[in-house]
């Protein structure tokens, strides 16, 4: 092995750890703007399946949050997006707002 | 060319002579250029690459820059009192360091403020070619460093910052902090006092122009620069380790004496004030991987071509004694850089990784990995030849353009707009005696914050809010509070209901979303602007706006501290850069590197 070779190869074998780290078990701002949660974790579970979606909705990414689901045979993706986020302009979505002076 | 021909001539008499003059030729081709690319060609380069770009003020779709624009025309009017009114309710600018908005606000005076920033910008960009074959010079032989000098003009990562980000600020300090890291180099091995002079004022600058940058780039570009000394310390002149640590924590003494002095104001009101509000989300935090959009916003755009020179970066970092410790500088850069796609950021940086935004640790990284690109080149060229400089262009053209055209691939603003018509309804018939805040108008606010005499309770300037409504929940700008969610929507509807408090009446709505809110909240629609695209919305009963009373309203003495040193830093530092340096030093530097590169020559390849 060539001089310096160790050295490579440890920062390389870090890099890519330290990625497989950040991507399984991410920080605490990192999750925010994933959609599907971990990629090394899979939907294989009710509970993950459960959280997936969770997930993709909190993200507002419709399109695979209508995708992943079995039943939406029984409504368009347009009618889960309105029963998530309440029909525009609905006012109940501001209902706290009653109290203002 | 005219010895080479005599030879052949020489050792070939009989030869025919169409023969003779296409070997000639021949030969002329396969002579390995190993001339370094002159500093004036690439000087003209970034001319021919950025000025016409700058020109068409390509900037302004930015993120940041009309931000910084804002802080110049303050300064333009008011160079020594930095309170400014127009966000908050008022806010104190000397809570970001001000030295290139004030050389917007000088050269206003001539350019316009729109131009001036994009003269100041081109300055930097200048200097950072400048400064990239300097400081890869300590490293590498001329002819790397001038590759390296030349492929900073086409990095993605600086025109991400300057066309897509915005960020004047790191793009001014980090070229300065690198033309001032080979006079520490001189210094700390030679002892040279000349040299020693010239890096304080540069280093002082450079803070003055972003703190942050001096921060960081003292661990990032200033420890390797210290770890070269001592590895080169017995070659020539030997520095005894006394000698280096004696001169080492002179500099380090001077320079932090000179920062705390010239940015006094800044640290009392980071002291006094500290950043406590809630942190808000930033995109360069996030996963790349679980987040692939944002992978490529913060990753593929900056790095570009870069990401292929990776193995080789690695490779010859390890492998080439005193560049290892660059190596590992640009090791934990890039990995900081990366964000929450590791949790190195947030290891390292604690609490400050939620506050900083890690483009900037990209970029860093990227001005380190530039002298290995400058060796790469170097070696490719050699073997080759011109399809390597072909493969090379292209590489650097398509990443130059990438980054360039990134703004127009994802615009800071969904969509572009005018707020002329918002600022000349806010600048008449007395609408200025009350604040004002905007829904919809994304980045905008500043644009409009620059036009308008009438002062928002909103602001883009996060770490400047002092306001209770606006820094306990986490959201943003309240004009984009949707996007925060909840924490942001929390922060408008508490804005909304202490509109008498601050004199809050007008309401500028660009997004319908928010039109339910506001009806609820008791606004009504008094008037409109832009063809109805924007609605004006009113409350009764406010009372005209007064002055907030803050704590933080910087006392006089601050402002003329404020108005003086920083600006003045810089010109010293330019002062100084005129007093005649010996050639000595930095030959002897470049010297002791071109036969390291030597011992490694070819190896890349095999």
């Amino acid at each position: 092995m060539k001089k310096g070779y160790p050295l490579a190869i440890l920062l390389g074998a870090s890099t890519v750890a330290f990625i497989l780290i950040g991507t399984e078990w991410p920080v605490p701002s990192a999750p925010a703007y994933a959609v599907g949660g971990s990629l090394l974790r899979s939907s294989s579970t009710p509970e993950t399946a459960a959280s997936h979606l969770a997930d993709e909705i909190r993200a507002k990414a419709w399109d695979k949050a209508y995708a992943s689901l079995a039943n939406k045979a029984q409504f368009t993706e347009q009618e889960f997006v309105h029963d998530i986020t309440g029909y525009y302009p609905s006012l109940r979505t501001y209902a706290t707002l009653d109290s203002l002076k | 060319m005219k010895p080479l021909k005599s030879a052949f001539e020489q050792g070939a008499p009989t030869a025919p002579s169409n023969v003779r003059e296409a070997t000639v030729q021949r030969t002329d081709v396969i002579a390995p250029p190993t001339r370094p690319i002159p500093l004036s060609l690439i000087l003209l380069v970034v001319v021919v690459v950025h000025l016409p770009l700058l020109l068409m003020k390509l900037p302004l779709k930015s993120y940041d820059t009309n931000f910084h624009i804002l802080f110049a025309s303050h300064y333009v009017h008011h160079w020594f009192n930095p309170w400014n009114p127009k966000w908050y309710a008022g806010f104190s600018q000397t809570t970001y360091p001000p030295l290139p908005q004030q050389w917007i606000a000088l050269v206003s005076h001539i350019l316009g403020l729109d131009m001036a920033y994009m003269a100041v910008q081109f300055a930097a960009i200048l200097l950072l070619a400048v400064g990239v074959y300097r400081f890869s010079l300590l490293w590498v032989s001329a002819r790397a460093a001038s590759i390296a000098a030349l492929a900073s003009v086409f990095l993605g990562s600086e025109s991400f910052l300057v066309y897509s980000a915005g960020q004047l600020a790191t793009t001014c300090a980090a070229p300065i902090y690198l033309n001032a890291l080979p006079f520490l180099f001189e210094w700390v091995r030679h002892g040279k006092w000349r040299s020693f002079l010239k890096a304080s004022a540069l280093f002082t600058a450079a803070a003055a122009a972003h703190h942050a940058t001096l921060l960081f780039g003292s661990i990032f570009f200033a420890v390797p620069v210290l770890a070269l000394v001592l590895l080169d310390r017995q070659d020539g002149e030997p520095v005894s380790t006394r000698a280096f640590m004696g001169r080492t924590i002179t500099i380090a003494v001077v320079v932090g004496a000179a920062i705390a002095v010239v940015l006094l104001p800044f640290w009392i009101a980071l002291i006094h004030y500290p950043v406590t509000q809630a942190p808000i989300p930033h995109p360069s935090r996030a996963n790349y991987i679980l987040s692939p959009q944002w992978g490529l916003n913060y990753f593929i755009v900056p790095y570009g071509a870069l990401i292929l020179a990776l193995p080789f970066i690695f490779l010859r970092g390890s492998m080439v004694t005193r560049l290892r410790p660059l190596l590992l500088g640009f090791w934990v850069a890039f990995m900081v850089g990366l964000g929450g796609t590791t949790p190195v950021g947030h290891l390292l940086l604690g609490r400050a990784f939620d506050v900083l935004t890690m483009e900037r640790f990209s970029y860093w990284a990227t001005l380190l990995a530039l002298l290995f690109l400058g060796l790469l080149a170097a070696e490719l060229v050699d073997r080759y030849r011109l399809w390597a400089v072909v493969s090379l262009t292209v590489a650097a053209a398509f990443s130059c353009a990438l980054a360039m055209s990134w703004a127009t691939f994802r615009p800071a603003d969904a969509e572009d707009f005018k707020v002329d018509s918002v600022a000349s309804w806010l600048n008449r018939d007395g609408h200025d005696q009350y604040r004002y805040i905007t829904l919809g108008f994304g980045n905008k606010i500043a644009r409009l914050a620059v036009m308008t005499d009438a002062s928002s309770v909103d602001g883009e300037w996060n770490s400047g809010r002092s306001l209770p409504e606006l820094t306990k929940f986490g959201g943003g700008a309240l004009t984009s509070s949707k996007y925060f969610n909840k924490p942001g929507l929390d922060a408008l509807r508490a804005m909304l209901m202490h509109a008498d408090k601050y004199g809050l009446k007008w309401v500028f709505v660009r997004d319908h979303y928010y039109d339910p809110l506001l009806s609820f909240a008791g606004w009504r629609q008094v008037d409109n602007l832009e063809d109805k695209t924007i609605t004006v919305w009113s409350k009764d009963g406010v009372p005209p706006a007064t002055p907030v009373n803050s704590a933080q309203i910087p006392p006089h003495w601050q402002g003329l501290m404020w108005g003086i040193l920083p600006f003045g830093s810089s010109l010293v530092a330019i002062l100084v850069l005129f007093v005649p340096e010996r050639k000595r030093g930095q030959l002897r530097a470049t010297g002791s590197l071109a036969h390291d590169e030597l011992l490694v020559q070819g190896r890349m390849a095999s």
